[in-house]
């Protein structure tokens, strides 16, 4: 036996292998740390990857925002193979941020506006010079996807960025990527501007060239205290809230003073100064009587002309349209030639007017015009503006002075004609029969007969009417400046004899009685006279006949916007029409909710105050030779010639270049061209 | 620890041919005129004349048009003619006048005296197909019993001329290297004769493979060997007193005054020096201390700025430094006055520029922008030899072993070098094979089992007919080969019949068979370690500058 | 030096056109950090499969010093596009925090790493020796075994008492003491420099035997000194990896993880 115990083989390891060691357990040791964090921390504590923006701290659960995360822990896992899309999560945010139907579309516009603009930008001005990064872009990461799926919101807006993050900032690189308009900067191929900032006429017609070089010499020349002319811009513009626009300061603190008297007609010439409502329309009653038509009691002494009002008051359905043309074809002062058929149409026609009339003491307002409203879209706050809030005691001394014995006449007349004539009656008729009837007379029982009554002479006459009232427009033009001549020279002739029923003490006529504006009866007229300006009755007809295309509608607006109308509306505020339905008068000059939808934003705040003393003619020079006022003298709001020159580029490039003052995108562009409302709370009022 | 019992190889376990040259055969060959004066009776029991005839020769036939060997190649075998004729095909002689080889056949013959040896050859007009032209090599045809290949045989360098063979149906007998060294080892005639044939040859290819004559012609370049001498100092024995001084001097290098001076400095310079092969140090004499300057290798010149300077009628005729083989060196002597009659007049543009310039230099320029410390470092441990040396930039290593590792990786587990050896400065020479220029370690080998790569000229072994004797380990002056215990593919260790160990040379092969070259440089992250001929100095300072951040590279 | 002025252009080449991708992908109303993320995962995978290349040196692709050099290079790459990917910000989440902390550190200890494969082996090459590094507790107990012999008087004669103590006292803690990273840069090279002192004013009353032992002595001092100094070195060359590696297998780990949870997590894929 060895005396020396042989030690047994003691491997020592090397470096190398307590390395590999080492690193096998880090490595395990991090991935157990990370799962059983998760485990008992969550994935809202534990894989967060920041905190939110503080408008978004609310936000507790990560399936919030992240529509297919449906629980915390390791739910995640599966969301890997089962991944949301951008839109699903884009909803999670417009649930919250209301944004248009388009939200998800390019700038939240219509596809087809989209397509729209672009075509008319690559017809116009184009930009030069794409850079060759964005050459290399177009190629390799098109963004024409972008177009058709929809831009989602996390695009631009990136969360978990910190409490204060700025969300919404945006490269100006970006918008490149879907322009076909590519270019360096703004200074450097950024397409010049056409016509800025005029895309149409304005919507007041002020005529800066004549009022600075004609007009307001003159008014200055007068001397006349009450008449002040502007000397600076700033007396007529003033900045609006938004600090972006210019508005117009109010009519009555900078027009008024000149141009009040023509909207009250004071300094009339010709013509009733008061736009005539309602008549007792002269009758060839001799006729009619030979005739056995029977219109009641009907004052021969009237020669007043149907107004326009009152045909599309009574013109509620086709029907009584139709009888109301082929009434309105008839010389009503000569029915000689008449056929039978047109005198039981007059017939008709006298007691509609009667009954109109009578209606209008006995019954509310808004029940009479509610008939001819008969979708019943109309607010009654604008039905009663169509009437201007007439008073009762007008229509009562007109029913005692032409009809005195109209209630009685009606509840004896059995009227047939809307029976007979009518095609149908509506339920607001039958209410409106009720109405009356609610009168306590005792011939509530007949009007529902009536009412149900159908006839088959309305279906004769309807195919005439309808032939007719293709040219009814112009006739009715004709008709009414036919009229208000003629009631001119009735007015002035028979201004005494009429003065008798009114018989003031103080012996002066009811025009002049209503110097201030309001209603008046003349002969056997109830005109309305404008209260200045913004006058609701004006404007109440006019927005409604504007909007819409019947004859009677036409005639209205015709009435409304003539020459020599009352109030002269239409002298300053344009009207537009895309096409002969929808005509649209501009009452007020354009307002911050009209230039939404718009892509170029200019903010007038931040340029005052330039070193300059031109001031807005810095930007604004004045074109004396624009034709300023052949741009109103059709619809169209884009045929026009402004009064001042275009902004061209080159006045912006002056000073926003990229180390001046700042030439990025969104100095002039938002995306969100509509605006975007923040947060909209849908809470219930608690019950 | 298995044990695996085998039987121990053995020198001629594998015959050169295959199987032994039948006695009959072995007879028959004896009696051919190289072997003539050869007597049996000198050689030992061990080695008898007759088993190395029969196992280290070998009789190959080849049809027409065969190549026995091209130049550049490497091959350590001697080749007599049996039957047939061959050619041997020099490569074009690089010349600047473009004067046209002829009959170069005939002057050769003159020259290396063939005409004695070659008494029954067919003729001495050359071949007619090969015509006189500019771009013709010179053609020499052998017939039978003419012996080729002695050049490359005996200086384990690349074969200077291509043989290609004539006849169909020619027989070759080629005596590979140990039969060569046996037979001259035991026989005088036959060493006599051999060293004979090497100096005709050397002389001849010296002069023919150096551009200096390119502008002489061939009767003229005859004229000059015929005057020239050729001449060995030292001798290849000298791996053997290196390691000896080595090792009893601790490390420390010999002095430089045991070398064999070739010329010492300011003394008559008498002739123009061609070095053939081997290595000659330079050295300058700085008072009583002879100082290493450089060192010249194969196809270098001494002396042609002095006899050019003298021709022109300034400086003197001394030789400039002292010039000593380091270990052997073999060179031809031309004598100034023929220097002067007939090279002086045709000297090609670049070697007369060159003189000139190194005339109008008060010393000869270092060869290298490595500074002189590193040439002494490389002299005085003969790196001069290593043609892939592992060189180690100590400034950059890490000692991660990578390259050790990637070297186990690439031999079975096992390391084929240390990543250890003599340093200077910042480059380590470690103790892997250099794969020399002429590799002493091929000299001893019993069995030519480590023998030169035929066409790379790596040193590899031979697995297979190593037997084990350690001949090439003990050679090496480096101590870069090692002897390894053989173990079977399984792992066991291989045994012999005795219980013996059985053991065989290892070393690095340069992974030879592997693509990308040597897996140490390749696995190296730091470029701290490259395979380099240590010779190539530019080289090696621009590796080692490349990777320093020292501003002055 | 040309070559680290190509390579370093190179790089920051490489980084500028980097951005510029990102810039472009992200004015193509993508989401940019997907771009850089996967150039920054894919570079980590790349400096992952270096390790392997060194694994595995015999496969011909290339030298290791060229993966190597590459490795560095595209290691301060991915600092850049990690710059980028992070937006310059810190962390914020609790897993990003620890995700970016890893890149970190593994960024600090690559070029601390990468200093010292470039600065440490000229030090090595001031304490120049042998010694393989597992073979130094043998080396340092072959340097204990002869100072004990010197003071024994092994083959010789013993020690006088006055070297004895000095010896027990003073030197042999030295001797004995660890050679650590640390110490390296806390205790040398003073101590050995007050050693040195100490031995000067002992010898200086003791005979010549005893000179003579102090003489050895303090060869075997010098040599303790340079071992010392050589392990420190070596030790700092291999423990810097002790972070690296680890780090970067830890790293490799949560980007994974973050891969899925962004993929989980994000709707629709840019």
């Amino acid at each position: 036996m060895c005396a020396h115990a042989i030690l047994p083989c003691r491997p020592i390891r090397s470096l190398r292998s307590v390395r590999t060691a080492v690193t096998r357990w880090t490595a395990a040791l991090i991935f157990a740390v990370f799962v059983l964090a998760l485990t008992y921390a969550g994935d809202a504590m534990i894989i967060v990857p920041g905190p939110m923006h503080a408008g978004h701290s609310p936000i507790a659960e990560c399936g919030t925002c992240h529509s297919n995360i449906t629980e915390g822990g390791f739910a995640w896992l599966h969301a890997i193979v089962k991944p949301s899309s951008e839109r699903q999560d884009s909803k999670a945010c417009l649930s919250c941020h209301q944004l248009s139907t388009d939200a998800l579309q390019p700038h939240g516009q219509p596809l087809d506006k989209l397509k729209a603009l672009t075509d008319r930008n690559r017809s116009g001005q184009t930009a030069t010079g794409t850079p060759w990064s964005r050459w290399v872009g177009n190629a390799v990461f098109p963004t024409a996807r972008a177009v058709g799926d929809g831009i989602f919101c996390a695009s631009c807006h990136k969360e978990h960025r910190g409490v204060a993050a700025d969300l919404s900032a945006v490269s100006a690189d970006r918008c490149q990527g879907c322009h076909a308009a590519q270019f360096t900067s703004f200074e450097d191929g950024h397409p010049g501007f056409r016509k800025y900032p005029f895309a149409r006429r304005t919507r007041t017609n002020f005529d800066h060239a004549s009022h600075f070089g004609e007009h307001f010499e003159k008014t200055r020349a007068r001397k006349d205290q009450s008449q002040q002319v502007p000397e600076a811009c700033a007396d007529c513009h003033t900045l609006a809230a938004d600090k972006k626009n210019m508005n117009v300061k109010p009519f009555e603190t900078v027009c008024s003073s000149c141009h009040l008297h023509q909207i009250a007609g004071t300094e009339r010439l010709s013509g009733p100064q008061g736009i005539e409502f309602l008549t007792l329309p002269g009758l060839d009653v001799q006729t009619l009587a030979d005739r056995n038509i029977d219109v009641g009691k009907w004052p021969e002494a009237s020669e007043a002309n149907v107004t326009p009002f009152a045909t599309m008051l009574l013109g509620w359905n086709e029907d009584r349209r139709a009888l109301l043309a082929l009434v309105n074809e008839l010389d009503l002062l000569n029915l000689n030639g008449a056929s039978e058929s047109e005198l039981r149409a007059v017939e008709w026609f006298a007691w509609e007017i009667k009954t109109l009339i009578y209606a209008l003491s006995a019954v509310r307002p808004s029940m009479v015009l509610k008939r001819f409203d008969n979708a019943g879209n109309m607010a009654p706050d604008t039905l009663t503006r169509l009437t201007a809030s007439l008073p009762r005691d007008v229509v009562a001394g007109a029913i005692r002075d032409w009809l005195p014995d109209v209630e009685a006449e009606l509840m004896a007349h059995r009227p047939i004609d809307a029976g007979d004539l009518a095609r149908a009656v509506d339920s607001t008729d039958a209410l409106f029969r009720t109405e009356l009837s609610g009168l306590g007379e005792p011939t509530a029982g007949q009007d529902p007969d009536s009412a149900a009554t159908a006839d088959d002479d309305s279906t004769d006459t309807d195919d005439d009417a309808d032939i007719l009232s293709e040219d009814d427009g112009d006739d009715l033009e004709e008709a009414a400046s036919d009229d208000t001549a003629s009631g001119e020279e009735v007015s002035s002739e028979e201004d005494d004899v009429e003065e008798e029923p009114a018989a003031s003490p103080l012996n002066v006529d009811a025009q002049t009685w209503a110097e201030f504006g309001g209603w008046y009866r003349q002969e056997y007229s109830v005109l309305y006279k404008p209260v200045g300006h913004a006058d609701t009755f004006f404007k109440a007809w006019f927005d409604l006949s504007a909007g819409r295309s019947s004859p009677a509608a036409t005639a209205v607006f015709s009435v409304l916007t003539d020459k020599n109308a009352q109030g002269q509306c239409t002298k300053c505020h344009s009207i537009d029409a895309d096409n002969a339905d929808a005509r649209q008068v501009n009452w007020g000059t354009a307002t911050s909710a009209a230039k939404l939808g718009r892509f170029t934003r200019f903010m007038h705040e931040p340029h005052f105050g330039f070193p300059d003393k031109k001031g807005c003619l810095s930007c604004h020079q004045l074109d004396q030779t624009a034709a300023y006022q052949k741009g109103f003298e059709d619809y169209d709001p884009l045929t026009f010639a402004s009064n001042f020159k275009p902004v061209g580029k080159d006045v912006c490039t002056a000073c926003h270049t990229a180390d001046a003052a700042n030439d990025g995108c969104l100095t002039c562009h938002d995306y969100h061209v509509d605006g975007v409302t923040a947060p909209i709370m849908n809470t219930k009022v608690p019950r | 620890m298995r044990v695996q019992q085998t039987e121990r190889p053995r020198k001629w376990a594998i015959p050169f041919g295959g199987t032994p040259v039948p006695t009959q055969d072995v007879k028959a060959m004896l009696s051919i005129p190289l072997f003539e004066d050869v007597d049996a009776d000198a050689f030992p029991d061990a080695s008898p004349l007759s088993e190395i005839i029969a196992n280290d020769t070998r009789v190959v036939r080849y049809s027409k048009g065969d190549m026995v060997y091209r130049a550049g190649e490497y091959g350590t075998s001697v080749f007599v003619v049996l039957r047939g004729n061959v050619k041997s095909l020099m490569p074009v002689r690089s010349s600047e006048g473009s004067k046209p080889a002829a009959r170069i056949g005939s002057l050769l013959r003159a020259l290396t005296g063939l005409r004695q040896t070659a008494r029954r050859n067919q003729g001495l007009d050359p071949d007619p197909s090969l015509k006189p032209g500019v771009c013709s090599p010179p053609v020499l045809s052998l017939g039978r019993y003419d012996l080729f290949g002695v050049l490359g045989a005996f200086s384990r360098s690349p074969r200077t001329a291509s043989v290609m063979v004539e006849d169909d149906d020619t027989l070759l007998l080629e005596l590979r290297w140990p039969a060569l060294r046996e037979l001259m080892r035991w026989s005088d005639p036959f060493r006599e004769r051999m060293q004979d044939q090497y100096r005709q040859w050397g002389l001849w290819n010296c002069l023919q493979g150096s551009s200096l004559f390119a502008n002489v012609d061939d009767r003229t370049l005859l004229q000059i060997a015929e005057n020239a001498t050729f001449e060995r100092y030292g001798d290849v024995d000298w791996t053997h007193r290196f390691q000896k001084s080595a090792s009893s001097a601790n490390g420390h290098v010999p002095a430089i005054e045991r070398e064999p001076i070739i010329a010492e400095q300011d003394h008559y310079l008498d002739g123009l020096l061609l070095v053939h092969s081997g290595t000659i140090r330079v050295t300058e004499r700085l008072g009583h201390e002879e100082r290493t300057t450089g060192y010249i290798t194969k196809n270098g010149i001494i002396g042609l700025p002095q006899i050019l300077g003298t021709a022109e009628g300034q400086g003197e005729l001394k030789f400039p430094n002292g010039f000593r083989a380091v270990g052997y060196a073999d060179l031809v002597r031309i004598p100034t006055q023929i220097v002067a009659a007939h090279v002086l007049s045709d000297l090609p543009e670049r070697y007369a520029r060159k003189a000139r310039a190194t005339l109008g230099s008060a010393k000869p320029s270092a060869k290298a922008n490595l500074p002189r410390s590193y040439t002494e470092f490389f002299v005085d441990n003969r790196y001069t030899n290593g043609a892939m040396a592992m060189a180690i930039n100590t400034e950059r290593c890490v000692n991660c072993d990578d390259c050790v590792r990637a070297c186990a990786a690439a031999h079975d587990g096992v390391a084929r070098f240390a990543r250890k050896g003599p340093t200077h400065h910042n480059l380590m020479v470690a103790q892997a094979c250099m794969h020399c220029f002429d590799p002493v370690c091929l000299v001893d080998c019993p069995t030519g089992a480590i023998h030169r790569d035929k066409v790379s000229g790596t040193v590899v072994i031979d697995e297979a007919t190593c037997i084990g004797c350690a001949a090439c380990a003990k050679a090496c002056p480096y101590d870069n080969i090692q002897m390894a215990d053989v173990r079977d593919p399984g792992g066991a260790f291989l045994v012999d019949e005795d219980g013996v160990q059985i053991q065989r040379a290892e070393k690095c092969d340069l992974c030879a068979g592997r693509k990308g070259g040597p897996a140490c440089e390749r696995a190296c992250p730091h470029d701290a370690l490259v395979r380099v001929d240590l010779r190539d100095t530019n080289g090696l300072s621009e590796w080692l500058c490349a990777i320093s951040y020292d501003t002055a590279c | 030096m040309r070559d680290l002025i190509r390579h370093s252009l190179l790089t920051a080449l490489a980084v500028a056109a980097m951005f510029w991708l990102v810039g472009v992908y992200d004015a193509s109303l993508r989401d940019a950090r997907f771009l850089d993320g996967w150039i920054l995962l894919l570079g980590c995978g790349v400096q992952v499969l270096f390790s392997l290349r060194r694994k595995f040196p015999l496969l011909p692709l290339g030298n290791v010093s060229s993966w190597m050099r590459a490795h560095i290079y595209a290691g301060f790459f991915l600092l850049a596009a990690f710059a980028l990917h992070t937006q310059y910000a810190w962390p914020t989440g609790i897993f990003e925090t620890a995700l970016w902390a890893l890149f970190v550190i593994l960024a600090v200890s690559g070029v601390f790493g990468a200093y010292l494969t470039r600065s440490v082996p000229s030090k090595l090459e001031q304490n120049r020796g042998g010694t393989a590094f597992d073979d130094f507790p043998a080396a340092q107990t072959e340097l204990l075994q002869r100072a004990d012999d010197l003071v024994l008087g092994v083959g010789g004669v013993a020690a006088s008492p006055s070297i004895t103590d000095f010896y027990a006292n003073t030197l042999s803690g030295f001797l004995n003491g660890p050679s650590s990273t640390v110490g390296l840069f806390r205790r040398s090279p003073s101590t050995f420099r007050r050693l040195c002192e100490e031995m000067d004013s002992l010898e200086k009353r003791l005979d010549d035997g005893g000179k003579q032992t102090m003489q050895a002595m303090r060869e075997v001092l010098t040599e303790k000194n340079t071992l010392n100094n050589r392990y420190a070195y070596e030790l700092l060359l291999r423990l810097w990896l002790f972070v690296h590696i680890p780090a970067t297998y830890g790293m490799i780990v949560l980007a994974v993880l973050h891969v899925a949870v962004i993929y989980a997590y994000t709707a629709g894929v840019p």
